[in-house]
């Protein structure tokens, strides 16, 4: 089986711990339980004729006062970049983090997730700013950890980029 | 630090020992579990298989063996099961071996927790405070405001300023043939279009009027005059709205206008309101002026007055000057007009204006 381990990234509040659930458990809770240190969670799945073990690590949101330890980054094949389309500074944040992975991983595969899409009237993220930096190379989905949507198939898009393939 | 007596240290060991509940890996240089110990089953690892890669049996462990680094310290892993460890990674001396060693972490994650959670949620309050002050006052007010630093009393003064005012051209019927959705939508492309340069270049904006919004410079610290501040942001506006007519055009929808009127004289600025809720405000001849010369603007027009123009005179900037009859105002007044997005300005009627190089 191959193993693949997925850091989820980004500012605090943003929804990484509800994809990872949604995604794991097909659970959602509105309550807000900040993550303190990692949480490392486990999901298999089909990707072709292969079995994959994708091996998630839920990292606690960064703010003024804790950086993210590049050291929990290491082993990585992918990076699920997480935003809160309601609160535009953590677009901000997730480019800081990717930049500051690639001095320590290099270039891997990785996502912006928008999350928090069931609240799109309630988004302050500028269209143009997203139209941006997907110009830039950025890919993005929309996600909901709420409602699911987008859920499963940024974890499928992510595992398609690190077996290698694109175009997923 | 001093020796610590013999006693203090078992103590202190056995204290640890108990909380801590630590269990190590010995891992060679492949990757192979060679030896373990400790509080093994307290941590889950009763199966452990020496010889075999430590990564298959502890999968969070994945890309940390061996380990590149003399110490590596990974705190407050969440394993799954309830369990929390803190996992250190040291690399002998001799570089042959890595040993893991695990500690149990619960009691210091749980008190973690309960001071992030109260932190992150006081963040994400002050976050959504300051949101909705920056987007109602912009965010160099609120920054001031903030900071006790804002620049005029709040019972009122008179400044020296230059007031704008922008307005999309027939609105009112646009709106009167239109939805109430299509209506929201248009005026949330074009106000945007219009607040945004306006905070870019240090404007208070005064009021959101329906099609229209009047902005305030020359509170604000700034390096330029206030005339030209205004002037930049007209001419930022009226880009900004042909980026908007260009989008509009695309999705097949009709394309607006926008007229800006700029005028500059003694105003009286102060907050008004209760004291739960208030905002800023300019009121006084110029404020009306500007207003009135707005009006008189054609679309795609910046129309000064004499006073704004006069302390613009050395930029340079070509101007058409005209004589306007305006409503309130007992003489003609002399008002300069600028068409920054075009060329050469379009004709003048020819009965009120003349050609005007300043």
């Amino acid at each position: 089986m191959i193993q693949k381990k997925i850091c989820m990234l980004g500012s605090f509040a943003v929804g990484k711990t509800s994809l990872v659930r949604r995604f794991v458990h097909s659970m959602f809770t509105d309550k807000y339980l900040t993550t303190v240190g990692v949480k490392i969670d486990n999901k298999k799945l089909v990707y072709g004729d292969k079995e994959v073990s994708l091996l998630l690590w839920d990292l606690y949101g960064e703010d003024e006062f804790q950086r993210v330890q590049t050291s929990y980054l290491r082993g990585s094949s992918g990076l699920l970049l997480v935003a809160d389309g309601t609160r535009p500074e953590t677009v901000d944040k997730a480019i800081e983090l990717r930049d500051k992975t690639v001095t320590s991983l290099g270039n891997i595969p990785y996502l912006l997730l928008m999350n928090k899409c069931d609240l799109a009237e309630q988004w302050e993220v500028a269209p143009g700013r997203l139209r941006q930096l997907a110009q830039s190379g950025w890919r993005i989905l929309h996600t909901s950890a709420k409602t699911g949507e987008g859920v499963e198939q940024s974890f499928l898009s992510i595992t398609a980029m690190m077996m290698g393939d694109a175009t997923k | 630090m001093s020796t610590l007596p013999e006693r203090m240290i078992r103590y202190l060991v056995e204290v640890l020992l108990a909380e801590r509940q630590p269990a190590f890996l010995e891992v060679d240089a492949t990757g192979r579990l060679l030896s373990s110990g400790g509080a093994l089953a307290h941590h889950g690892l009763t199966e452990l298989q020496h010889g075999i890669h430590v990564e298959e049996q502890l999968s969070y462990l994945m890309g940390f063996l061996p380990s590149p680094e003399e110490r590596v310290v990974l705190s407050n892993l969440q394993t799954g099961s309830g369990a929390c460890i803190d996992v250190h990674i040291l690399r002998d001396s001799q570089e042959t071996s890595t040993w893991v060693i695990l500690l149990d972490a619960r009691s210091e994650h749980e008190h973690k927790q309960v001071m992030q959670q109260k932190g992150n949620e006081l963040s994400l309050k002050t976050e959504k405070q300051a949101r909705v002050l920056n987007a109602h006052l912009g965010k160099s007010v609120v920054q001031m405001l903030l900071e006790g630093s804002w620049p005029i009393r709040s019972s009122g003064e008179r400044r020296n300023a230059t007031i704008l005012f922008s307005d999309i051209r027939d609105f009112t019927p646009f709106s009167e043939r239109s939805t109430p959705e299509s209506v929201f939508r248009t005026l949330n492309q074009y106000i945007p279009a219009m607040l945004d340069p306006i905070q870019e270049h240090s404007g208070i904006v005064d009021k959101i009027a329906g099609d229209a919004v009047m902005a305030v410079f020359g509170i604000l610290n700034a390096v330029d005059a206030s005339p030209k501040l205004a002037v930049h942001t007209a001419t930022a506006i009226l880009r900004n709205v042909a980026d908007v007519n260009r989008l509009r055009t695309a999705e097949g929808q009709p394309c607006l206008e926008v007229g800006i009127g700029i005028a500059t004289g003694p105003v009286a600025v102060g907050l008004i309101g209760t004291f739960e809720r208030r905002g800023f405000s300019a009121i006084g001849h110029h404020v009306n002026f500007a207003s009135r010369l707005q009006g008189q603007a054609r679309p795609g027009e910046i129309l000064l007055d004499e006073e704004s123009h006069r302390l613009l005179e050395q930029d340079g900037v070509r101007f058409n000057e005209r004589m306007l009859q305006l409503k309130g105002f007992s003489n003609p007044v002399r008002a300069f007009g600028l068409f920054p997005l075009l060329s050469d300005a379009p004709p003048e009627s020819e009965s009120r204006t003349k050609s005007h190089r300043s």
